[in-house]
């Protein structure tokens, strides 16, 4: 069988390499494109988890510490989305003392999601090592270069801290137009907010008004529920991701078409292959498994290619 | 290995106005050694029969015993194994794997049969090559090969797994004279070491070769 397959292959090199080509052209957008959708998944699963979903944010323009110290309540919850310069850099500062201390943060695009101490963690590979509890850091978030960087972070500060969903390439307009931040404040403890407040801002509808009522008039530009945001954000995701989408699943037509269309194609120019090794004793069974295995070598070949390169890029 | 057919009928496109009724009725005995020409025009059904002896088609009116078992009555692997050890074919225009040497080509049989010997097939490979004067061709790729050449590559791997049938469908008829008479001499000495040989040929003189032969005609046979 494996002289048959062999000259099969050979019979017909150019369309092989070809579709393996194709393969693995397919692999690496749909890769790329799952890079995309998970983060808007786990995300979906961190808000769950966390129950952010019935937390109001307030975006404000002014500085987060003396939001923070207006609103004169424990800081439970940070989150932010915006668009950050070479030079202009957003300093996160925990109201509570020195939860961050003079660490330089950049956003990679290797990062890996993870539950630490039972909450979802981001690990930073540049950092290599955990956002855990009890440890202090200063979060400076800005640009690499001169190139604008574009990101959005949506984290929780209890007795640690854990970044959820950092991406390089979220859109900066869902909030507001500027960079901002968003303050997250729910009931627990000594909060402000009381569940029963959030829920009764909710559905008058008008949580700026609400959130400007206890913040002070002014310093808050916007504000809008951390659920309407998050939905917002996804749809503008997704929008964004829209025509990758749509090139994906066409490549991935095309692909597929590729594959087919070779497949018969080889058993019509196989056809007297086939019917010369069968008066040679081959019965349907190993004609059928030679060209299946015949098919499937390109397959694997784009699979061990498509690992490969990902291996060296990650090294 | 004796060969009895009994009023073999075969039509193809039965029912449809293209219907072509290919035999009509053949009753043949060959016997165990012999060595048989299956003679006819074009369309006379010679192909069909042979495609019928070789265990190939089993779609046909009437009976084929092979060796007293009736075919009808063999699974396609059981079949497909007649194919591999006790028939050997020469396919018309050669029938070789196209981009594979001569080594390989003839190889071909061995491997579908499953396990085997590695050296002594080597061995055995050479020594038919030998017999028929190719051993020096053994990696070259059939496409360079002349005609003669690749007759006598079919031939090998026609008998590479030792068959007790030789059935070769006009071995000559893409060969010139001389290298035709070679060929049927090499059939001839086979023949003589015991080999059934039928040989399905329109040419008279490949024909004159053979112990005896049969004319189709009309998709019916008698002796000659």
């Amino acid at each position: 069988m494996r002289l048959i397959i062999l000259s099969n292959l050979k019979d017909r090199f150019p369309a092989y390499v070809r579709v393996t080509l194709m393969l693995t052209v397919m692999m690496f957008i749909l890769s790329s494109l799952m890079g995309d959708i998970l983060p808007l998944i786990q995300i979906r699963q961190a808000y769950s988890s966390l129950g952010l979903e019935n937390a109001v944010a307030i975006t404000a323009d002014s500085d987060i510490k003396s939001v923070v110290e207006d609103l004169g309540g424990k800081y439970l919850g940070v989150s932010f989305r915006g668009k950050y310069t070479y030079d202009s850099f957003a300093y996160l500062q925990p109201v509570e003392a020195d939860y961050f201390e003079n660490l330089n943060y950049s956003f990679k695009k290797q990062t890996r999601f993870e539950v630490v101490d039972g909450y979802p963690a981001v690990i930073v590979s540049s950092l290599g090592s955990y956002y855990t509890l009890g440890e202090t850091y200063t979060e400076v978030l800005s640009g690499k270069d001169k190139t604008e960087v574009t990101f959005t972070v949506v984290g929780i500060l209890k007795s640690d801290f854990v970044y959820l969903t950092p991406s390089d390439d979220s859109p900066s307009s869902v909030v507001s137009e500027q960079s901002n931040y968003i303050f997250l404040i729910t009931d627990e403890d000594d909060d402000i907010f009381t569940k029963k407040d959030v829920y009764g801002a909710l559905a008058t509808g008008d949580v700026t008004d609400f959130c400007s009522s206890i913040v002070g008039t002014g310093l808050v530009e916007s504000a809008i529920s951390t659920a309407a945001g998050f939905a917002e954000y996804c749809a503008l995701e997704l929008e964004i991701m829209g025509m990758t989408v749509m090139l994906a699943i066409i490549s991935v037509l095309l692909c597929l078409a590729g594959v087919i269309s070779n497949s018969i194609l080889s058993r019509t120019v196989f056809a007297e292959k086939y019917r010369i090794i069968s008066t040679c004793g081959a019965n349907t069974a190993q004609c059928r498994t030679t060209q299946i295995i015949t098919d499937l070598i390109p397959i694997i070949a784009a699979v061990i290619i498509f690992t490969v390169i990902n291996a060296l890029r990650n090294l | 290995m004796s060969i009895i057919v009994k009023n073999i009928h075969k039509t193809y496109n039965a029912g449809k106005g293209s219907e072509v009724k290919a035999l009509n009725g053949i009753d043949l005995e060959i016997r165990d050694g012999e060595m048989l020409a299956i003679m006819g025009k074009s369309g006379s059904g010679k192909s069909t029969l042979l495609k019928i002896l070789g265990c190939a088609d089993t779609d046909f009116d009437g009976d084929y015993l092979l060796n007293g078992i009736n075919i009808k009555t063999l699974s396609p692997n059981q079949l497909a194994k007649i194919r591999n050890k006790e028939i050997g074919i020469v396919l018309q225009n050669f029938g070789l794997i196209p981009n594979m040497s001569v080594f390989d080509n003839v190889r071909v049989p061995v491997c579908l049969g499953g396990k085997y010997d590695k050296k002594a097939t080597d061995e055995r490979i050479m020594e038919l090559l030998k017999s028929l004067q190719i051993e020096d061709k053994r990696d070259t790729d059939i496409s360079e090969l002349s005609g003669g050449q690749q007759q006598r590559t079919a031939i090998v791997r026609a008998l590479v797994n030792q068959p007790k049938i030789i059935l070769a469908d006009e071995p000559t008829g893409a060969l010139d004279k001389a290298t035709a008479s070679d060929i049927m001499d090499v059939f001839q000495n086979l023949n003589q070491e015991g080999i059934t040989v039928i040989v399905v040929t329109h040419d008279e003189e490949t024909a004159r070769k053979c112990g005896r032969i049969v004319i189709l005609e009309d998709g019916r046979c008698e002796n000659l």
